[in-house]
């Protein structure tokens, strides 16, 4: 593993966390398996729509990203179609292919990374 | 700069490592451009394709993501196609019974090639009014340089309708003579012997409707096979007598294998269809030049005959880090932008 001297890494914001991971989308029946991360579990909820539900409440979400990984170039794009950390936890992500919630044809992986606020403090 | 209090980001993984950085894309240089962050280096892999390598190792990517600057609205997206954090990978390729691994991991692995070229047997030819071209049965170098001599005697009074043909030498110079009928003993007919007729016997070891007597106690005959010939016929002092076939361009060794490589380019000559995997493997290791670049396994049977196999290049290697591609309606692109990115890495093995 690498062996250098890393620097922290601050924000403006007060209590910033970062829950960041990936999981990968089956390609027959597009089952959701984590594949990296801590702090969540996530799981396919519609054709094309995957929840990702952290195990702890946040005050606020700054920012979500995500990004597809595919072996193969193919028409995929996650976009977040909502969330909601204070209350039910989650975070939801559309796999869209022309605008559309899709499973892949083959298997597919999403990349996601939640800036979360863990203060009242705005 | 900001000067104003900010506060520590923390997460649930232990020693979590941000890679955040951008660089630009040059769609007509086919060139990337670090423009912020450290601890890697972009390159420009290939139509829309940028690996983002990486400075160090680490035990798993948790996240990569990417999103594409462009000054003009277009479609373009950007995508992840492949990661590995931990170490580069090298390149490999299945060649029928053998496996070659690059012996240096990482994406220059792929600049490596193999080819199996089919050896080719010696060839020689007799200048005669129609030339016979005589080819030896056996592929190989070996062959190079030896000679076959045909001498044509005067015609003699051979028994009954036979003509007299004999190998004698060595196989490294044959000489092949012929004795024509005077038809002393064939009610007055001479037989003589045409050189499509030699061609023919050379071949087959006898000719239809004519009467051969064969003498090759070595069995140099069929050291070659010939083409070619016509319709004159030999004659002492005349067609064929004293000329002389030196073998030449024959390549590779019989059932073997023989290593030569250029820059990366390793090209191994066999006998298409014969040489065994092993003997490959063997003249590949024998090859220091061959082995700085690859290592072989056998992946099939070691016994099998191999057959010729145009150039391909190893493929698969891959340095440390992570691979983007920026996709129009779904195909890799290029085009003037900025790719900026984000890789969330846990440098530790405990998860």
């Amino acid at each position: 593993m690498a062996n250098r001297n890393f620097s922290t890494v601050q924000a403006l914001n007060r209590e910033v966390k970062i829950i960041a991971g990936s999981f990968s989308i089956a390609a027959s029946g597009g089952a959701a398996t984590k594949l990296q991360g801590r702090g969540y579990s996530v799981a396919k909820s519609a054709t094309g729509v995957y929840t990702i539900t952290l195990e702890d409440k946040y005050v606020a979400l700054l920012s979500a990203c995500a990004t597809v990984k595919a072996a193969t170039a193919v028409d995929l794009v996650a976009q977040i179609k909502s969330h909601d950390v204070s209350s039910a936890k989650t975070v939801v992500i559309d796999l869209n292919a022309v605008a559309t919630p899709t499973e892949p044809s083959a298997v597919t992986e999403i990349h996601f990374a939640l800036f979360l606020r863990n203060s009242s403090v705005a | 700069m900001a000067a104003r209090n900010f506060s520590r980001v923390q997460a649930l993984n232990h020693s979590l490592k941000l890679i955040a950085g951008s660089f630009s894309v040059d769609a007509t240089a086919n060139s990337c451009t670090k423009l912020q962050g450290a601890g890697f280096t972009p390159v420009h892999l290939g139509e829309g394709e940028y690996a983002v390598d990486l400075d160090d190792r680490y035990p798993a990517l948790l996240a990569g993501i990417a999103t594409c600057k462009k000054s003009t609205a277009g479609d373009l997206i950007t995508q992840m196609k492949s990661h590995n954090v931990s170490a580069d990978v090298a390149s490999s390729l299945e060649v029928q019974d053998l496996t070659y691994t690059a012996q240096e991991a990482g994406r220059d692995g792929d600049g490596i090639s193999i080819e199996y070229v089919a050896a080719d047997p010696a060839e020689g030819i007799l200048n005669l009014t129609a030339d016979i071209t005589l080819t030896k049965a056996a592929v190989g170098s070996a062959n190079n340089t030896r000679t076959f001599t045909l001498q044509v005697l005067a015609a003699a009074a051979n028994p009954t309708d036979t003509v007299l043909v004999a190998f004698t030498g060595t196989a490294a110079a044959i000489v092949c003579t012929v004795t024509p009928n005077d038809g002393t003993n064939n009610a007055a007919t001479p037989v003589a012997l045409t050189t499509a007729e030699l061609r023919e016997l050379i071949s087959t070891g006898a000719v239809v409707g004519k009467t051969i007597t064969l003498t090759d106690a070595s069995s140099l005959r069929a050291l070659q096979t010939a083409t070619g010939g016509g319709a004159t016929a030999l004659a002492d002092g005349g067609e064929g007598d004293g000329v002389v076939a030196t073998f030449a361009d024959g390549t590779g060794i019989a059932a073997g294998a023989v290593v030569s490589v250029t820059s990366e380019a390793i090209s191994v000559i066999i006998e298409d269809g014969v040489t065994p995997a092993s003997a490959i493997k063997t003249a590949i290791e024998a090859s220091e030049a061959a082995s700085r670049l690859v290592s072989v396994a056998v992946s099939g049977t070691a016994a099998d005959a191999q057959d010729a196999e145009s150039e391909t290049s190893l493929a698969g290697g891959a340095n440390c880090g992570v691979v983007f591609r920026n996709l129009a309606t779904a195909t890799p692109t290029d085009a003037d932008c900025e790719v900026h990115f984000q890789l969330f890495i846990r440098n530790t093995t405990a998860t």
